[in-house]
């Protein structure tokens, strides 16, 4: 069996894994933001993300001719980065970089009993899966609070919820992180072992 | 041999034990409410929701999206429920704790060791 046909049927072996991987992770997304599931829609997703830029590379790949492994699986992992990483920059930089409208400084729309709005902007660094769930599970605790033992304990309380969550969740980000780019490295040192 | 997947660390078995007492109602505020009252132990909401991330990926939670209250600013809540996953490693991690401890007297310090 010659290079050249190893290569080709390593190129469509992953070829069809990246199509049956799309199709898969597209259902399951599917299913999961019909049945409001989180864990299925969060994971179908991004399972549908990666293998549908695997296939689309793979495609690009083959069409022009190209059909180098070592190249196709680095632009495979730069890819992986881009959808990952590039995303989630673009929306926590929106989102900094939005200015309150004049709907959001009248009184009506900002009332007294609102938890800290900065406290509340900090909280959009942590992952978007938790995002909602924890702003809305502190707004329960902070109104009772705050009726109960007015506005200054209630804030002091907000405050510190926010800090002593905010290092569990983004420690997780940053582990994640690190994993990922102990593969980048061995994707490389594979591509050099390859060429 | 115990499954290496089914480790439970010392607050994942508690918050799995939370999650599974709650039944219906286990969501991030009930779940922090439960193990400060229960546990004892003064808990942020980053690291309860920290711990169920992580037992879900191992396969031993699910969870999912309710509806959209006032109460919450107009957030949705996100209920937990425990799988069987999570049912076995906790049968399993109580299995090892009786299995050491069986025959031991845990009010007295044994001598030669304490």
């Amino acid at each position: 069996m010659t290079r050249d046909s190893v290569m080709w049927l390593v190129t469509w072996l992953l070829l069809v894994f990246s199509l049956v991987g799309t199709v898969l992770s597209t259902g399951i997304w599917a299913i999961g933001a019909y049945s409001s599931n989180y864990t299925h829609s969060v994971n179908g997703k991004k399972g549908a993300g990666i293998c549908g830029a695997t296939l689309l590379v793979q495609l690009i790949l083959i069409s022009i001719g190209k059909v180098s492994i070592a190249t196709a699986w680095l632009v495979v992992i730069g890819m992986f980065y881009v959808l990952r990483i590039l995303p989630s920059l673009l929306e926590r930089g929106l989102i900094l970089a939005r200015r309150p409208s004049r709907h959001d400084l009248t009184p009506a729309a900002q009332s007294d009993e609102d938890p800290p709005q900065f406290a509340k902007y900090l909280l959009y660094f942590i992952p978007k899966k938790d995002r909602d769930p924890i702003i809305g599970d502190l707004h329960e605790e902070y109104v009772p609070l705050y009726q109960q033992c007015g506005k200054k304990r209630a804030q002091i309380w907000y405050w510190s919820m926010v800090i002593r969550s905010f290092w569990p969740l983004v420690s997780t980000i940053l582990q994640k992180l690190i994993k990922w780019g102990v593969f980048g490295w061995l994707g490389k040192l594979l591509r050099h072992l390859i060429s | 041999m115990a499954d290496k997947g089914l480790y439970l660390g010392e607050f994942e078995e508690i918050v799995l034990l939370t999650v599974m007492r709650l039944r219906t109602n286990a969501y991030g505020v009930s779940i922090r409410q439960e193990v400060e009252l229960v546990a004892g132990r003064p808990t942020s909401i980053g690291a309860i929701y920290a711990t169920l991330n992580r037992l879900e990926e191992k396969g031993m939670v699910s969870s999912w999206q309710g509806e959209k209250t006032e109460e919450r600013g107009g957030r949705a809540k996100r209920y937990f429920q425990i799988e069987g996953v999570g049912l076995h490693a906790l049968n399993e991690a109580n299995r090892v704790r009786s299995a050491l401890g069986a025959g031991l007297n845990l009010g007295q310090p044994m001598r030669g060791v304490l």
